[in-house]
């Protein structure tokens, strides 16, 4: 069994829980290239607009510039082969403009699930699914 | 996945009927608010009348102990009402993470994560 090059699934889901933990806790792009593969792609569900590395820490970086306090809980793990799904939630204060609307202070939580693809260890691909109409209601409210 | 499948590509519930324990619960997200299983039925036929025929495009299946991840996406036709916007005819896709956890069996728990927003949008978007 392929664990995307870790001896074992503990090693391969503490990996997983590192890179998110490290997207979102951090705030330090070169530690998220340093976890990511060099053929890394980000994709939005599962369409063909894809991005590299650097277009996911953009993703990051928009988001974190306009959510003050954000927490990352890592409610569940599911791992089999070079795989690791995890669902996600953070919770932040919307204190800048985001997708055109304006910050009110407004405080929530959003839902997400992530599929991680190891290969040498490190992230191959990403694909995530993200609760955007709560977010929207959220920003709104 | 035959449940899924046969759920919500051909709204046949007796799959999933013969695995659900007495307290299954479902939730959109993890909010909060879960709905048992006639709520759940109640939501997949509302989406089904909204969008007809479904397919389902599994793009990966992760299986661990008693938990399930499965990565899909809900393809069909617009054809009813959904959300506010009016049939357009257009093909709609929807994104779906969900997570099932069984217990002796029995499907306990199913939590998903699905982006209603880009599916309006984009239907929204093709109609102007």
């Amino acid at each position: 069994m392929s664990f995307g090059g870790f001896d074992s699934v503990e090693g391969l889901r503490g990996a997983a829980v590192r890179f998110m933990e490290t997207a979102w806790r951090q705030r330090d792009p070169d530690a998220v290239r340093a976890l990511a593969g060099p053929d890394y792609r980000y994709a939005l569900g599962s369409h063909d607009d894809t991005l590299p590395i650097e277009g996911y820490l953009r993703l990051l970086a928009t988001f974190q510039h306009a959510f003050d306090d954000l927490v990352l809980a890592v409610l569940e793990t599911v791992a089999e082969g070079d795989h690791v799904a995890l669902h996600l939630v953070l919770a932040g204060r919307h204190v800048r403009e985001l997708f055109g609307i304006a910050a009110r202070g407004s405080e929530g939580r959003l839902d997400l699930m992530t599929r991680l693809e190891f290969r040498d260890r490190r992230v191959h691909r990403q694909y995530a699914v993200t609760d955007f109409s709560t977010l929207t209601a959220i920003m709104r409210s | 996945m035959t449940l899924l499948d046969a759920l919500w590509s051909r709204g046949d519930e007796a799959p999933l009927r013969a695995l659900v324990s007495d307290d299954f619960r479902y939730a959109l997200s993890a909010g909060t608010r879960t709905m048992d299983l006639s709520a759940y039925l109640e939501t997949v036929h509302g989406f089904r009348a909204a969008f007809s025929p479904i397919e389902l495009l599994f793009h990966r299946v992760l299986c661990e102990g008693g938990r399930v991840a499965a990565h899909y996406s809900l393809l069909g036709e617009h054809s009813g009402p959904f959300y506010g916007t009016e049939p357009t005819g257009r093909v709609g896709s929807l994104e779906v993470m969900s997570v099932l956890h069984f217990e002796a069996d029995r499907l306990v728990r199913q939590t998903s994560v699905t982006d209603f927003l880009t599916l309006r949008r984009r239907l929204a978007a093709r109609d102007t």
